[in-house]
């Protein structure tokens, strides 16, 4: 399964225009307990998925009290460069969507 | 005097999205302390500073400064507000011209504090001379890993964050104040300034503005233009919507402090960091939340956040759409021909003087390189153009050359021998979009003194002062 299928919401944002920010919510602590238990979710992963150097993945945060999960990274292009098109960075989650969890 | 309980209203996201008129009256009944709003941001992008305009219309910044500022004054209650998007001294010019107009409109005489976020590019060159070392906040390549005094004489135009300090000593020292409106501010410092005036814990008054900050985002349905009431007393603070639609659970306000934050449990602000991994959240009604447990983690030194930008050119662009299936099928040799020939054509300027990009919609314009199916399964496409150069009439002429170039390339195979593009209005080839210009200053500027760089005045509207017969064209 993937984990738009255990998903709420896996949305993105910018925090600051030189970092993105992905968050997932669920809706119920199951589904929750087995995205965050699958150890699918790694830097490594993230770096794979938006082909980023292992470095530039500032964190991952699994947050029981909220059912949230939050991963940050460097964006490779900051969203006032001219070759960005996603200023907000609004746009950025869906390559998550298809990521294989069990 | 100390209070041992604030009531303090949250009036919206953001100055400029709208403020609830029924939810804001609704909280003034209860009796506030305070009604706060912030309205700066540098989300829009490095546009609004370079230009010093603001991000939001100027319509809806004055409907929602006019329905704070006329129920704090009709009700006793003080305001705090930052406006203007960007922060520039121009948008704080503006702002209060629309309070001038405001007051006016409602017969109203206002004092208010004003607290101005230009830097001035002198003072931190002294600063930098002096050995002051600002880090850049962010490690990313584009930044100096310490501020330089090219990079400050470089930028258009730098701002710094007021925290919240400037706005308790600005109110302490002008005990006739009726608010305060800030320019570029730190958002959680503006909720934070009343808690932390009356004696409150520094980690509760700051996660108390963490939470506050964005109104009703933090409640369930979320939204934007619409408040949210807090009321902080003893070691801990309640929230709840004041619009009976909406309710908080402990998920609503988790799951805000999620929102725009790069790191969930710790957030650097000036001075120090506010740590909630210890913090919890309660359901104590329906619809309200108790939250207890944030902490304040004090830095070795105060430091306040620059934003500078710097102009890199001029903007142009093309918006072309395709629908030729044979177009679409040979896109990728079309478009490096069309680079090949514009290169050519303008080779006597060299490469340097523009950046020629082309957005393929339809295959990979969003996610560029880690778009994981970068392939064109659909029947459409839209190709922008886009070209930043040293001057506008360049950025023009390499934009109108590129996309007739485009239109008339031709391939083999062509069946559609009279554009490979649609062109959706006039003007067209090369639609000028003005200046653009990226952030270069993303820095932590070490202070002593957190009010140093900040210039503050008080400025006092008296609608009786205005000449009659302009008081008639804005009735």
């Amino acid at each position: 399964m993937r984990l738009m299928d255990y998903a709420e919401v896996i949305r993105s944002k910018n925090a600051s225009p030189f970092i993105t920010t992905l968050d997932i919510f669920f809706s119920d602590g199951e589904k929750y307990q087995t995205v965050r238990d699958s150890e699918a979710i790694t830097p490594q992963a993230i770096a794979e998925l938006y082909k980023i150097p292992l470095e530039d993945v500032l964190g991952i945060w699994f947050v029981d009290e909220c059912l949230g999960i939050k991963i940050s990274f460097l964006k490779p292009v900051p969203s006032d460069d001219p070759t960005c098109a996603d200023l907000y960075g609004a746009q950025q989650s869906s390559p998550l969507f298809e990521l294989n969890i069990d | 005097m100390a209070k041992s309980e604030l009531k303090i209203y949250s009036a919206t996201s953001f100055l400029g999205h709208g403020v609830d008129e029924r939810s804001l009256q609704e909280a003034a009944r209860l009796g506030l302390d305070g009604i706060i709003a912030q309205g700066t941001t540098t989300d829009a992008g490095p546009y609004y500073l370079g230009v010093g305009k603001p991000v939001m219309a100027e319509e809806a910044l004055r409907r929602d400064l006019e329905l704070i500022i006329t129920t704090a004054k009709r009700n006793g209650v003080p305001f705090i507000v930052s406006a203007g998007g960007c922060g520039a001294d121009a948008t704080t010019r503006l702002s209060l011209d629309l309070v001038k107009d405001i007051c006016v409109q409602h017969e109203m005489d206002l004092t208010v504090g004003v607290i101005w976020s230009d830097v001035s590019h002198d003072y931190l060159i002294q600063g930098i001379r002096d050995g002051v070392q600002a880090e850049r906040i962010v490690p990313h390549g584009r930044l100096e890993p310490i501020l330089t005094e090219d990079n400050v004489r470089q930028a258009t135009r730098i701002v710094a964050q007021v925290g919240p300090e400037v706005v308790m000593q600005l109110w302490e020292e002008n005990p006739g104040l009726d608010g305060i409106i800030c320019g570029r501010a730190l958002d959680v410092g503006l909720y934070a300034a009343l808690p932390l005036l009356h004696g409150f814990d520094k980690g509760l008054a700051m996660h108390f503005g963490k939470i506050m900050e964005d109104g009703a985002l933090a409640a369930t349905p979320g939204s934007g233009n619409d408040g949210l009431l807090g009321i902080i007393s003893g070691g801990s603070f309640c929230v709840l919507p004041t619009n009976p639609a909406r309710r908080c659970t402990p998920e609503s306000v988790t799951g805000h402090a999620f929102y725009e934050r790069s790191n969930p449990n710790q957030e650097v602000n000036p001075g120090g960091a506010l740590d909630v991994s210890g913090a919890s959240y309660e359901q104590v009604d329906e619809r309200t939340v108790k939250v207890t447990g944030g902490r304040w983690v004090e830095a070795e030194r105060y430091t306040v956040k620059l934003e500078g930008v710097r102009q890199v050119g001029y903007r142009s662009i093309c918006i072309a759409g395709v629908r030729d299936p044979r177009v679409i099928a040979n896109l990728d040799l079309i478009l490096d021909d069309t680079r090949v020939l514009v290169e050519g054509f303008f080779a006597h300027l060299g490469r340097e003087k523009y950046a020629l990009n082309f957005k393929v919609y339809g295959r990979n314009a969003v996610l560029g390189n880690c778009e994981p199916s970068p392939a064109i399964d659909g029947h459409e496409i839209c190709v922008l153009l886009d070209v930043v150069a040293e001057a506008q009439k360049l950025a023009d002429s390499v934009c109108s050359f590129a996309s007739s170039t485009l239109a008339h390339h031709g391939f083999p195979g062509r069946l559609s021998t009279a554009g490979n593009i649609a062109i959706p209005f006039s003007p067209g080839r090369a639609v000028p979009v003005g200046p653009v210009f990226e952030f270069s200053i993303w820095h932590a500027w070490p202070l002593e003194d957190p009010g140093e760089p900040f210039r503050t005045s008080v400025e006092r509207f008296s609608w009786r002062g205005v000449e009659p017969h302009a008081l008639d064209g804005l009735r």
